[in-house]
């Protein structure tokens, strides 16, 4: 895995977003974090990202129209979703969108780094590390 | 991938669900083989001859991490569809970690079968490429 992986937080709750940003910063990783869909498709089109970990339940376009966009442009970007709101129907949706976790709140935000590591390294085991822009 | 050229095993312990399901995908034009358990299905993944596997997860024995994780280790390219008569979150969440391309409750509509079909067809086009691209890695992860 590279020394400081580049992930991008996608959730609508401003606390979600500032403990993840807190503790993956403390962990030495790059976090970029956007309150919606729409800015988080604008900060992928404008660097390099290993990982995207984003909320399902968001206004506007949620993480599902977002993990189908992702794969229209980034079709092996890993995508994990989040939520504090499970159901069978997401989860089956979430599969066939080739999500890599979908993880439901809470969650053991140290269980949530060592699944985020390990989808980082099979991801660049599998196409190759390439420098960033 | 035409249908003719896809070659698709079912495993199911209930036979009659099994003739059911290997009928519906003949007169769909795709080449099915059969297994009634876990030990048919080995040995045909052994000869590697088929690209999609539908399996209900009662084959999986409520272990679904450790089967789906033993099948692609034989094949990392095979597309995998649970079938379900009891859908569940945990159920989703193995299968989806397993690194199965789908998971279809039961009872299902030909079409849903369709674009199921259509959707593991697509992903194991994408496994062929990577070759490992949905391997699954809880197995690098405790979850305990």
């Amino acid at each position: 895995m590279t020394t400081n992986p580049s992930i991008l937080v996608v959730d609508d709750e401003l606390l979600v977003r500032d403990l993840l940003y807190d503790f993956f910063s403390g962990q030495g990783w790059e976090i970029s974090v956007a309150e919606s869909g729409m800015k988080a498709l604008n900060i992928l089109n404008s660097k390099k990202i290993d990982l995207i970990l984003t909320d399902l339940k968001m206004p506007e376009m949620d993480g599902m129209d977002l993990t189908l966009r992702v794969r229209e442009e980034f079709p092996d970007m890993p995508v994990m979703v989040m939520t504090g709101y499970p159901s069978v129907d997401t989860a089956i949706a979430a599969l066939r969108a080739r999500v890599s976790d979908y993880i439901t709140k809470p969650f053991n935000i140290n269980e949530l780094l060592k699944t985020m590591a390990a989808q980082i390294e099979e991801h660049q085991r599998l196409h190759g590390d390439q420098p960033r822009d | 991938m035409d249908r003719n050229n896809c070659c698709i095993i079912i495993v199911d312990e209930d036979r009659r669900q099994r003739a059911d399901l290997e009928a519906t995908l003949d007169r769909l034009g795709y080449h099915v083989v059969v297994a009634d358990g876990r030990e048919g299905l080995f040995q045909h993944l052994e000869r590697g001859e088929c690209s999609i596997l539908i399996v209900s997860s009662a084959v999986c024995r409520d272990d679904t991490s450790a089967f789906l994780e033993t099948v692609h280790r034989r094949r990392p390219d095979l597309s995998v569809v649970m079938l379900s008569d009891l859908p569940s979150m945990a159920s989703v969440i193995a299968t989806l970690r397993g690194g199965a391309c789908d998971y279809l409750p039961k009872p299902y509509t030909l079409d849903q079968l369709i674009d199921c079909l259509d959707r593991a067809v697509t992903a194991h086009k994408l496994s062929s490429a990577h070759f490992g691209t949905r391997r699954p890695i809880t197995a690098a992860v405790d979850r305990s």
